[in-house]
C-alpha cells in the first residue's frame, strides 16, 4: 500500500492526455501530494505568541503571591487603598491600577506615566536603566523625557519614541496609539507606522492604519476623568465602565454595535444614561454593582 | 525535522534540550494533525498553542523521548473536550500556482472539479481514518511514526490507511 504514494505526477506540468491515462488511485495520489495545510500565522509568529504567553504566566504568579502577602498585612495594619505596587522580587517593578483607580507614577528616567483603571505596567529596574523598555497591558498615558529610545511593548505590537507625550490603548485585540507631541513609531507584526502630533495609529483587523486630525486631548482625557470614544465597539465601552466604576456588567445583543461619544467617571447612573439613551438600551442595577444591559423593546 | 534522543537526553528534563527546539520540530505536524481532524486553521492553531503551553507547565516531569506522543495526546484531548463533532468542510490548498496555463479551459475545469470532489470525499471520511491518511500522505510520516505519535499499533495504522483509501477510491469512482 505504501509504495503507491510514490506514483504521483506533478500537477504543475501534467498534460490532459497524461492525466486522462491515470488510474483513479493515481489521480487521488497526485492531488493529495499537491495539498498543503492553510495557515493563518507562520511558525515564527506562533512561537512568539507562545513565548509571550509563557512570560505572562511567570509575571502573574508572583503577583498572586504578593496579594496573599498583602492581605495578611492588611488584616493587621488595616492598610487600605494601595494603588501602586512596587515589586522588588527579581528587581521587576509593576505598577498596577485596580478597578476604579488611576495611578500616576514617575519612571526612573524621569518620564511620567498615568495608568488607567484595570491596567498594568511592568519593567525590570536594572534593564530599564540600560534600555528604556516596558510592558503595558491596558491603557496608559506617557510623557517621555528626551533621551534613548523609549519602547512600550503591548500584546499586539510595540510603540517606540524618543521624547514625546502619547497615549496607548491595548485591550482585547485592539491597539490604539495617539500622539500628542513629538513623534511615535508603532510596529505590529513587521508593519510600521510613524505618527506625529494630532495623529493616531490603529490596528484594524490586522492592519495598522494612520488617522490624522484627531482630538488627541480627548483621547487622553481619561486622566482627568473624561472619556471620549470614537466608533468603538459598544462591548468595549461597557468594559471601560466596568473598570472605571468597579462594577460587573452583563450585556446581551450588543454585537457589531459601535458608539461615539463622551462620559465622565464621576457618576455611574449618569454615565449609563449617556451611553444607553442614544443607543436605545435598557439598564438595570442590582446589588449595587451588578448591571444588566439589553436593547430596549420596540 | 526529528529530534533524536539518545539515552542520556531521554533521562533529562525538557529544558536542557530546549523547548524551542521541540516547538520547531513538531509545531507544523501537530497543527496539521488538528487541522485534519477539524478542517479549521484557527482551531488548529489555538489548540496547538495551548498544547505547548501545557507541556511547558509540566516540562520538569516530561522526558524528551516521550514529548512528541504526549503533545499528540494533549492536542487530541483538548480538541475532543472543546469541540463537538461537526460536519466539516476541509479546505486544503492545492499548490498549483494560479498562472499555470492549461491546454483548454475544459481541462482546467476538470482539474478544479476533481479537487473539489476529492476534498468533499476527504471531509466525509471517518475522522481517525482521514487523520492517519493525511499524516502519511501530506506530512510523509511513516506508519511507525504515526503509531508512536497516536499510541496505537502499526497494525491499526495499516487498517485505517486501508479503510481510508478504499473509501476514497470508491466514492471518487462513483462520482465520475
Amino acid at each position: 500500500m505504501e509504495t503507491e504514494k510514490n506514483r504521483h505526477i506533478d500537477l504543475q506540468v501534467i498534460s490532459k492526455a497524461h492525466f486522462d491515462n491515470l488510474t483513479t488511485g493515481e489521480k487521488i495520489e497526485t492531488f493529495v501530494q499537491a495539498y498543503r495545510v492553510p495557515k493563518n500565522r507562520s511558525k515564527a509568529e506562533a512561537l512568539h505568541i507562545l513565548q509571550s504567553k509563557i512570560e505572562h504566566q511567570q509575571v502573574e504568579k508572583p503577583v498572586r503571591n504578593l496579594r496573599v502577602y498583602w492581605s495578611a498585612v492588611a488584616s493587621i495594619a488595616l492598610v487600605a487603598l494601595l494603588t501602586t505596587v512596587y515589586f522588588f522580587h527579581s528587581k521587576s517593578v509593576q505598577i498596577v491600577a485596580g478597578m476604579g483607580q488611576h495611578v500616576e507614577y514617575t519612571l526612573p528616567d524621569g518620564s511620567d506615566v498615568a495608568v488607567n483603571a484595570g491596567s498594568k505596567i511592568s519593567f525590570s529596574e536594572s534593564e530599564f536603566a540600560k534600555n528604556r523598555i516596558l510592558k503595558l497591558e491596558g491603557e496608559a498615558f506617557f510623557s517621555v523625557q528626551k533621551g534613548n529610545p523609549f519602547v512600550v511593548e503591548t500584546k499586539q505590537g510595540k510603540v517606540e519614541v524618543l521624547g514625546t507625550t502619547f497615549n496607548v490603548y491595548s485591550r482585547n485585540n485592539e491597539l490604539n496609539v495617539a500622539c500628542l507631541t513629538g513623534k511615535v513609531k508603532v510596529t505590529v507584526n513587521g508593519q510600521n507606522v510613524i505618527i506625529e502630533e494630532g495623529e493616531k495609529a490603529e490596528l484594524i483587523s490586522g492592519t495598522l492604519k494612520k488617522t490624522t486630525n484627531i482630538l488627541t486631548e480627548k483621547m487622553a482625557g481619561w486622566r482627568s476623568g473624561e472619556f471620549h470614544f470614537e466608533n468603538m465597539p459598544l462591548i468595549s465601552i461597557f468594559e471601560e465602565i466596568e473598570r472605571q466604576f468597579n462594577v460587573r456588567i452583563t450585556t446581551t445583543g450588543l454585537e457589531n454595535r459601535y458608539f461615539t461619544g463622551d462620559f465622565s467617571n464621576k457618576n455611574l447612573t449618569e454615565t449609563l444614561e449617556t451611553v444607553c439613551l442614544p443607543m436605545k438600551l435598557d439598564y438595570e442595577i442590582t446589588n449595587g454593582n451588578q448591571i444588566g444591559i439589553k436593547p430596549k423593546k420596540e | 525535522m526529528r529530534i533524536e534522543s539518545d539515552k542520556n537526553q531521554a533521562e533529562t528534563g525538557l529544558e536542557q534540550v530546549g523547548f524551542e527546539q521541540l516547538f520547531d520540530a513538531y509545531y507544523d505536524e501537530l497543527q496539521h494533525f488538528i487541522f485534519f481532524k477539524s478542517g479549521d486553521t484557527e482551531v488548529a492553531e489555538d489548540i496547538i498553542q495551548d498544547a505547548f503551553l501545557k507541556l511547558w507547565e509540566i516540562r520538569t516531569t516530561v522526558r524528551v523521548d516521550t514529548a512528541r506522543a504526549l503533545l499528540y495526546t494533549i492536542a487530541a484531548n483538548l480538541f475532543s473536550n472543546r469541540y463537538k463533532r461537526m460536519k466539516l468542510n476541509l479546505k486544503l490548498q492545492l499548490t498549483i500556482v494560479e498562472d499555470r496555463t492549461f491546454e483548454t479551459p475544459e481541462f482546467e475545469m476538470e482539474i478544479k472539479e476533481f479537487d473539489q470532489k476529492l476534498q468533499r470525499v476527504l471531509s466525509g471520511l471517518n475522522e481517525n481514518n482521514r487523520t492517519v491518511f493525511l499524516m502519511n500522505r501530506i506530512d510523509q510520516m511513516t506508519y511507525n511514526e504515526i503509531a508512536a505519535a497516536l499510541k496505537i499499533s502499526v497494525k491499526a495504522v495499516e487498517k485505517r490507511m486501508k479503510k481510508a483509501l478504499e473509501h476514497i477510491r470508491k466514492e471518487i469512482e462513483q462520482k465520475f
